[in-house]
């Protein structure tokens, strides 16, 4: 990430609400205000999918039974696409297998109404850091990926058989290659790489083979 | 866990922990006529002290009103061990936020009690054929 993408304001993480209820949203506008939570506020769910963007972090808060496309069906629309958001399900008449699937289905809280306000900005609290903690090993890896992919093939073979404890000699040995090429492939590695530590190297790639 | 060995030859057995007679008589009845392994419990600790002695459950059928310390502190237990085995929760008590506990635990599904014996072991079968991913 460039650092004028990681200033631009839509980094910022923000609360998502969808609720068909004006009153609830403007009692969970006020609330979020209050403690100063960044907030959109939509009617829909089909109003919210069409503006919908995953590089945006933040947390849904959504209403389980509206008009048109319900909660649960937004949650398989965004799950279809692989969204990472976050999702807290706020609901009046819910019951135990909905709320289940719904989990199952990756909803990281279920909650029922009436809560306490309190209630509600933990789990909000929780489902950001979440958010913020995932999409950081994600860039992590795909930053990891990206320095893989400029290695050459010999310099990847070397790379293996470095992060597998063998020393130059034996990997020489091993590719037909005399130490002190190998030795040179090793030093592009760890340049290509970033980092001046095999253990380090093996923790990325491990990070990123899981 | 012991990968890779002994997955195919000694099939892993289908554990139901819960201190009700009656659903653990059923649901080993019902998993015993389907030729699927099944071993019961009626408390945490003699379910641990199996695993000691090295059993390895293919899943654990959970009833989540364990009394005390109850399932939170069997569950971290199991973590501590590095138990990867897939689990199902089953309540008495069963209430939206005790349902989403339970899932946020880790449990694979979550069934009211009284349940239909039958569509518990379908959902045992359903978990031991797919891949286990545990949140």
């Amino acid at each position: 990430m460039t650092s004028a993408e990681a200033k631009s304001p839509e980094q910022k993480p923000t609360v998502f609400v969808v609720d068909d209820d004006d009153a609830v949203r403007d009692a969970l506008c006020m609330l979020l205000k209050s403690v100063g939570l960044p907030m959109e506020a939509y009617a829909s769910a089909t109003e919210f999918l069409a503006t919908f963007n995953d590089k945006r972090p933040g947390c849904l808060l959504l209403d389980v039974r509206m008009p048109g496309m319900s909660g649960l069906e937004l949650q398989a629309r965004l799950n279809e696409r692989g969204a990472l958001l976050p999702i807290i399900f706020i609901t009046g008449h819910g019951d135990v297998p909905m709320a289940v699937e719904a989990v199952k289905l990756g909803a990281f809280d279920f909650l029922q109404k009436p809560f306490r306000d309190q209630d509600l900005l933990d789990r909000l609290h929780q489902a950001l850091e979440r958010d913020a903690e995932h999409r950081k090993v994600l860039q992590t890896h795909a930053a990891i990926k990206e320095r893989l992919a400029k290695l050459t093939p010999r310099e990847r073979e070397v790379l293996d058989l470095a992060a597998k404890g063998m020393p130059n000699k034996v990997i020489a040995k091993t590719l037909g290659l005399s130490p002190r090429t190998v030795e040179i492939h090793r030093a592009h590695v760890m340049e290509k790489m970033d980092t001046r530590s095999v253990a380090v190297l093996v923790q990325m790639l491990a990070s990123v083979q899981s | 866990m012991n990968p890779g060995t002994g997955m195919v030859n000694t099939p892993a057995p289908v554990c139901i922990l819960d201190p009700d007679a009656a659903v653990r008589d059923s649901l080993v009845y019902l998993l015993e006529r389907q030729s699927c392994p099944v071993k019961a419990f009626d408390d945490a600790g003699s379910f641990l002290d199996e695993l000691d002695l090295g059993m390895e459950p293919a899943c654990l059928v959970l009833d989540w009103g364990l009394p005390q310390p109850g399932c939170p502190a069997l569950l971290a237990e199991l973590a501590r061990r590095g138990c990867k085995f897939p689990f199902i929760a089953t309540a008495n008590q069963s209430d939206i936020p005790t349902a989403v506990a339970a899932m946020r635990s880790g449990a694979m599904d979550f069934i009211e009690k009284p349940f239909v014996s039958r569509l518990l072991v379908d959902r045992i079968r359903s978990l031991l054929h797919k891949p286990a991913s545990r949140p």
